[in-house]
């Protein structure tokens, strides 16, 4: 079989001997791609499965048995306040952060792409800077700008006359939203900036003949020329914002009072704090479909060949 | 007249976002080299009064902090030589041979991409445990690895394309075969599409935190962003802040430089496959 292998390879380029080998032939692909698919297979693909499946039983963190329950956990949980509160706040959370995340990167995107303006790099290179920091390090930094006795943010607002805030009690949520935007408006900018380098600079040429604003030449021109990758930029953050909680998970713990505790959080917290594997994975289900569901209406609404093009 | 008044405006618009922006991490560095009295003062001095270096030293030797870099290295230096060999041969298939149902199997392969890496972290920690590699670094590089192939297959997809077939086809003419030229011809030329994916997966390695924290239970085997997060509650080393960021300092330098100096492939890769976090 090894050595038909290797004459099937050889082979493969013009006249095959005999019809065996060109079978071989044709499974060159395959053996090539095989790993890599077997990698993504086991620990991308099966999770999802192994979530639902996960889901069906009774099982703690680090004890072997599993007892099947049916769909109990998933009656359990929207009897329980303390879900349905994370669905709240994680729906504020995902809203606030993409909308500010897309907004900033937009007009970052505007500003570098404006004509005729020197050092683009130099400006690139510090708005690109958040996105090379670890989730904990922008965690960590943030928790110190808005500690209440010694942040700078406190000085800052002392500054501008106003009192000094306990940032991470009274205005939590807005707090690490604004820390997530930080961190995350580099990958709007990018991908936005890449889409406005892709329009015809002719079209901007006629409009100025018209007698067009700049203002004018964004909103008729730039916004309708990247509105699928815009779309797209969209998409990938709310999944990306849905599932992450390292930032919320480093500066408040969902607290206080359950005020940030997103999806993600309250997940991590049943599986690994509370030891409820089988709970936790009825959670990653449900976060599971809401990303396909997502995906599902966004392919309807574009067609496959935008998220073939955008990405 | 006016276009010059609207540039100077632009240069003031960006100027005041790069300040904004770039500040936070200035401040890291700034709070990275303040005596730890100084940091609990207020109002907060902008430029440290006395400059201690010795937080650098602090933080590597006696934190231990060395020891979370190196384990950070192993961990992104063994994802990025597994991801990066998995999916060299796979992307030169999907380049350069036609074979049924290629469309559904490259959208599949995108569509992994948006399949969320946290929601995963439970069942992944039941497969792992089925596998007996939790608190192993097998484990994590595994998982790193089936998250970054996507982007990687992608990437090198159309470095491969983008060699011409009679390039490939002129190099086997001498009886080479097809899988031989994968080497002698495709590898030196797709060389910048490799060092964009090695790139990638080896930030998107580095900077993690929430799957080596649930994944690892071993001090000694903590990346330096789980055995940060650890000092944090720490009653000795969580009140000296100064030593706090020196060491967050001393983990953000190498992606910093990474960065620095490979900024072009850094938009390339991060536009190219659309990846985030």
């Amino acid at each position: 079989m090894g050595q038909s292998l290797i004459t099937a390879i050889r082979d493969n380029t013009g006249s095959s001997r005999s019809r065996f080998n060109k079978k071989w032939a044709k499974t060159i692909p395959f053996l090539l791609m095989f790993p890599a698919l077997a990698v993504m297979g086991l620990f991308a693909l099966f999770p999802v499965i192994n979530a639902f499946r996960l889901s069906l039983f009774d099982k703690q963190l680090l004890n072997p048995g599993e007892t099947f329950v049916g769909l109990d956990h998933y009656s359990q949980l929207f009897a329980n306040g303390e879900f349905i509160n994370a669905l709240k706040v994680s729906v504020i959370y995902v809203a606030g952060s993409v909308a500010l995340q897309f907004l900033v990167g937009l007009a970052l995107a505007a500003l570098l792409s404006a004509q005729g303006v020197k050092g683009k790099r130099f400006f690139r290179t510090a708005f690109i800077v958040p996105y090379t920091l670890s989730e904990l390090v922008v965690s960590l930094i943030w928790l110190q700008m808005l500690d209440t006795e010694f942040g700078i943010i406190n000085y800052f607002a002392t500054l501008l006359g106003a009192d000094p805030q306990n940032w991470l009690f009274d205005f939590a949520l807005p707090a690490v939203i604004v820390a997530n935007v930080w961190w995350g408006s580099t990958f709007s900018l990018l991908m936005l900036e890449s889409a406005m380098q892709g329009i015809p600079k002719e079209l901007y040429e006629a409009a100025e003949v018209d007698g067009c604003t700049s203002w004018g030449k964004f909103i008729h021109i730039t916004l309708p020329s990247i509105r699928y990758v815009s779309l797209l930029n969209m998409i990938m953050i709310t999944l990306y914002t849905i599932n992450s909680f390292g930032i919320i998970f480093v500066l408040t713990a969902g607290g206080p009072l359950g005020s940030t505790d997103v999806i993600g959080m309250f997940m991590w917290r049943s599986a690994f704090q509370f030891m409820d594997l089988g709970l936790g994975a009825t959670i990653s289900t449900l976060i599971f479909v809401v990303n396909i569901l997502i995906t599902l209406v966004y392919i309807r609404l574009f067609g496959l060949n935008t998220l073939k093009e955008g990405a | 007249m006016t276009n010059r008044k609207k540039s100077l405006g632009i240069y003031i618009l960006m100027s005041a976002a790069a300040i904004v922006i770039a500040f936070p991490v200035l401040w890291m560095f700034v709070m990275s080299v303040k005596p730890a009295d100084e940091l609990y003062r207020f109002p907060p001095t902008i430029l440290p009064d006395k400059w201690e270096f010795a937080n650098y030293t602090k933080a590597l030797f006696e934190a231990g902090i060395d020891n979370g870099l190196i384990n950070s290295l192993i961990l992104a230096v063994g994802t990025l030589a597994l991801s990066v060999t998995l999916s060299f041969p796979a992307a030169y298939a999907l380049a350069k041979y036609e074979f049924k149902g290629k469309t559904i199997l490259l959208l599949a392969i995108l569509a992994t991409q948006l399949i969320p890496g946290m929601a995963a972290i439970v069942p992944l920690f039941d497969i792992l445990q089925r596998m007996h590699l939790v608190n192993t670094y097998s484990g994590l590089i595994l998982i790193y690895t089936a998250r970054t192939l996507p982007l990687n297959i992608w990437i090198l997809k159309g470095f491969f394309q983008s060699i011409p077939n009679e390039l490939i086809e002129s190099s086997m003419v001498d009886g080479s075969s097809k899988i031989a030229s994968l080497y002698r011809v495709a590898l030196p030329l797709a060389l910048p599409g490799i060092g964009a994916a090695a790139m990638f997966t080896f930030m998107q390695t580095w900077i993690d935190f929430i799957l080596p924290l649930t994944m690892l239970f071993n001090e000694d085997k903590f990346p330096f962003s789980v055995m940060l997060y650890k000092f944090v509650g720490d009653p000795i080393m969580g009140t000296n802040y100064g030593v706090l960021f020196a060491a967050a300092a001393l983990g953000t330098i190498p992606t910093l430089l990474i960065f620095a100096l490979l900024q072009r492939f850094f938009v390339q890769g991060l536009t190219a496959g659309g990846v985030k976090g």
